[in-house]
């Protein structure tokens, strides 16, 4: 298992490696900082000096190379716009981001497992039929209608919560329950077939024939097997919640991560963008290999090498 | 260099150019505010929904509007504009044009910075210097691009040389360049000055959480008086619809860019108001005389006849614009009222295309990106009718601006024009209309180039006015644009202060005090 770590650790970092090239030039495709920094009254010559200045005329594997070598030194440059290091600026938004992402979730979680196994317990009735639309909804309903329509009933017409920004418990639970139904929906059709399958094997014949109340058949045997695939999703799920709150946290004025990064590359702020990246490619790398890890846990046949 | 005659320059055009100044003095006393920390009009506080928040609290480092919607208020310039957009005394109590290339402002007295220095001389020459500093890399050069040199002739005055005679100096030097206090930033640095602030302002920064809000004091030393609103804080809120209902719930007082399409919305509620004025930003498509067919100054006519703007402002922009006569709106010094500009007339645009050799039309391409969808579409449709076939090119808004520098641009290409908030034609015609900018699509005629060159240079306000003048009536023939609409600035506001949207668009608080 440890050989297994320490192999996907090193893997992981060329995964990043490769990653922060690959944003590398997609940002340079995108066009010169220059245009955007500076005022459109700017002349060709003043852009020029400018350019000049920043470095960015320089060929763009050479402003790679230095900017990967300051990386490694833990320098991950200064923001164009904000004047304050890259780093800082991503750090000081993370608490706000996983705040968001882990309400979100046990928002989704704590709807999708019940949900998934009352439609999977009593599949074909109507408390199926009903979970089941509801998360049909949850998938199909536009993120910033949804978090638009919340805040018409919530906020404004019975004044239960706050419209925007970040403060205690009453500005979370609009933006969690927006941003977590997808993952909602998502998880509770997967609870639900995943649990049906489980329940059509032999050994759940073998735990009822033995005479286990059905309790335990579902909890211990069926419920525990079922989970294997809903984790990966689960995980993966948690990774587009840390990067992909973007509509959001732009509806709910939310101060997370994936705001700055928005505004970041429409203002070409490439060292902010480049730690983003950066991060949020670490975190989704070590989701990934908690995700084999817990694999290992929740089945037993499972061994790695 | 102050007393030195300069050729072709007159002392009366000295003295005319100094009227400015004058004028400034008279003014030049403190202003004594209805809002004063005396109580009445007080407000505890206001908070207002930004479309965007600050980048940067340095004075010196960025050029973005939104950016001086948070500065503007902590900081201040030597020149301020009032409400209505007229230069008035800020830092500055006069300024006067001492030779040709020389201009010397007298600075206020006993105004104090908010952590207790005095303003004086040394701050504003450290300031200048520090934007045109090239290992600053502020982004905020090209705006400091007319002045030489800022040397200090005493401790209240302040001499400016600048690199051609330059008569719109003071405005160029009432929005952007802010001053901060000299010894306070070299001794923080660059990375404390990003994120606080000491500036001469009616506000004070307090605390700043990014992306979440920014919180201001009043300055009870303030050199103007105490403002009213005690506290403001300035809370980004991206999304319009979001910004709308944070208004009708109460959470903010003010909202900033009000689409068109909510204004009735806004309008519903009696505690709630619009607040938009005329913007100087303009609206036009570049019709690209150096390719056929629009090196036929009677097609470019044609197109202007063949558009109807008053439908686009009424149906599209719901009335919020007026239809353009000229490049230039009202507010901006050179907007010549006896220029009519081009009604909506068919078949006067048929008859031009036909005297022009184009009786059946032509095939042609329109330009823009995606927020100008509905526009685009309206001025297609309109060309339609005339027997011109035009392409409708979306691009994303960054490759659109590339196009148009890097001599991409369709022949007909959209673009809005700010003035750069100069209230003066020279933010506007050597961009679009002399060949050596980057935004010119025009080859202008020579007694254009002359008039343009005259007016910029000229201390003397009539004779720029004129020559002013007679560039509009020669655009007006040559048509080198197809001119839409005069935007406007909208906002929204509770009724808790008397808050208006000024005709620049910044979002200054200072002034504002309970119904």
């Amino acid at each position: 298992m440890r050989t297994y770590i320490v192999r996907r650790v090193r893997q992981s970092l060329y995964v990043i490696v490769g990653l922060s090239i690959l944003v590398f030039a997609l940002l340079h495709l995108t066009g010169d900082p220059a245009s955007v920094l500076l005022p459109p009254y700017a002349s060709a010559n003043e852009r020029a000096e400018f350019r000049r200045q920043m470095g960015f005329d320089d060929p763009v594997y050479v402003q790679y190379l230095r900017f990967a070598g300051n990386a490694l030194r833990g320098d991950f440059g200064t923001s164009f716009l904000q004047g304050q290091p890259a780093l800082g600026l991503i750090l000081e938004r993370v608490p706000a981001t996983l705040e968001l992402s882990a309400a979100a979730m046990a928002f989704g979680l704590a709807l999708a497992l019940p949900a998934g196994i009352v439609s999977a317990l009593w599949r074909d009735e109507l408390a199926d039929y009903f979970c089941m639309t509801m998360a049909l909804l949850g998938q199909s309903i536009a993120v910033f209608w949804l978090g638009l329509m919340l805040m018409t009933i919530f906020s404004v017409g019975l004044d239960l919560f706050p419209v925007s920004g970040r403060g205690g418990f009453a500005h979370l639970v609009l933006p969690a329950v927006t941003l977590g139904s997808y993952t909602a929906a998502r998880t509770a059709r997967l609870t639900r077939s995943e649990l049906l399958e489980v329940l059509g094997q032999d050994f759940i014949r073998t735990a009822r024939a033995k005479g286990l109340w059905e309790g335990i058949v579902i909890a211990k045997h069926a419920f525990r097997n079922a989970m294997v695939p809903v984790v990966t999703i689960v995980a993966l799920e948690m990774g587009t919640l840390l990067g992909g709150a973007v509509i959001t946290e732009t509806i709910f004025s939310w101060p997370g991560v994936a705001r700055l990064m928005v505004q970041s590359i429409y203002e070409r702020d490439f060292p902010v963008v480049q730690v983003g990246v950066f991060l949020i490619g670490a975190a989704l790398v070590a989701l990934n290999l908690l995700v084999d890890v817990l694999y290992a846990l929740l089945d037993p046949r499972i061994r790695y090498r | 260099m102050a007393g030195r005659a300069v050729k072709g320059y007159s002392r009366r055009e000295f003295v005319k150019s100094s009227a400015v100044g004058l004028a400034g003095l008279s003014a030049g006393f403190p202003r004594v505010r209805r809002a004063s920390a005396a109580g009445k009009g007080e407000v505890e506080q206001v908070t207002v929904g930004l479309v965007q928040e600050a980048f940067t609290v340095d004075p010196h480092m960025n050029f973005s509007r939104y950016n001086l919607d948070t500065v503007n208020q902590i900081f201040e310039q030597l020149v301020h504009r009032d409400a209505k957009a007229k230069m008035v005394p800020g830092l500055a109590t006069a300024w006067r044009q001492t030779a040709e290339r020389t201009w010397r402002f007298d600075l206020r007295k006993g105004v104090k910075f908010h952590e207790g220095e005095p303003f004086d001389a040394e701050s504003v020459k450290y300031s200048f210097d520090r934007i045109q500093d090239p290992n600053q890399k502020s982004a905020l050069t090209p705006t400091l691009r007319l002045v030489e040199k800022t040397s200090v002739v005493d401790a209240q005055t302040i001499e400016i040389i600048t690199k051609q005679p330059a008569p719109v100096l003071p405005a160029y030097l009432s929005l952007f360049t802010n001053i901060g206090n000299k010894s306070w930033l070299t001794a923080k640095g660059d990375q404390f000055a990003a994120r606080n602030a000491n500036g001469t302002g009616p506000f004070k920064l307090v605390e700043w959480r990014k992306g979440d809000f920014t919180r201001l004091t009043r300055f009870d030393q303030y050199w103007g008086g105490a403002a009213a609103i005690k506290n403001v804080v300035l809370k980004p809120v991206p999304d319009a619809n979001t910004r709308v209902l944070a208004l009708r719930k109460g959470e903010v007082d003010i909202i900033q860019e009000l689409p068109p399409a909510l204004a009735d919305e806004v309008k519903k509620y009696p505690d709630l108001r619009v607040s938009a004025v005329p913007s100087i930003r303009v609206h036009f498509l570049y019709l690209r005389q150096d390719a056929k067919p629009f090196d036929d100054p009677r097609v470019r006519q044609a197109v202007n006849h063949a558009v109807n703007k008053d439908a686009i402002v009424q149906k599209l922009l719901r009335g919020f614009g007026h239809p353009l006569t000229q490049v230039l709106t009202p507010a901006i010094f050179g907007y010549n009222p006896a220029v009519k500009g081009y009604p909506y007339d068919p078949e006067r645009a048929k008859a031009l295309l036909r005297e022009a050799g184009h009786p059946k039309g032509f095939s042609t391409e329109l330009s823009g990106y995606p927020a100008l969808k509905e526009i685009l579409e309206a001025v297609a449709g309109n060309l339609k009718e005339v027997g011109i076939d035009a392409t409708i090119r979306i691009d994303d808004y960054g490759v659109h601006f590339e196009n148009i520098r890097k001599r991409k641009a369709s022949p007909m290409t959209y673009l809005t024009w700010g003035n750069f908030n100069l209230f003066d034609a020279d933010g506007t015609l050597p961009y679009l209309f002399l060949p050596e900018s980057e935004w010119s699509y025009y080859t202008p005629p020579a007694r254009l180039v002359e008039l343009n060159r005259l007016a910029a240079s000229s201390g003397d306000q009539r004779k720029r006015q004129e020559a002013y003048h007679e560039i509009m009536k020669i655009l007006q023939a040559e048509a080198p644009l197809l001119l839409l609409h005069q935007q406007f600035d909208i906002n929204a506001a509770n009724t808790k202060t008397t808050w208006q949207t000024r005709s620049d668009n910044v979002m200054l608080l200072y002034g504002a005090e309970r119904v």
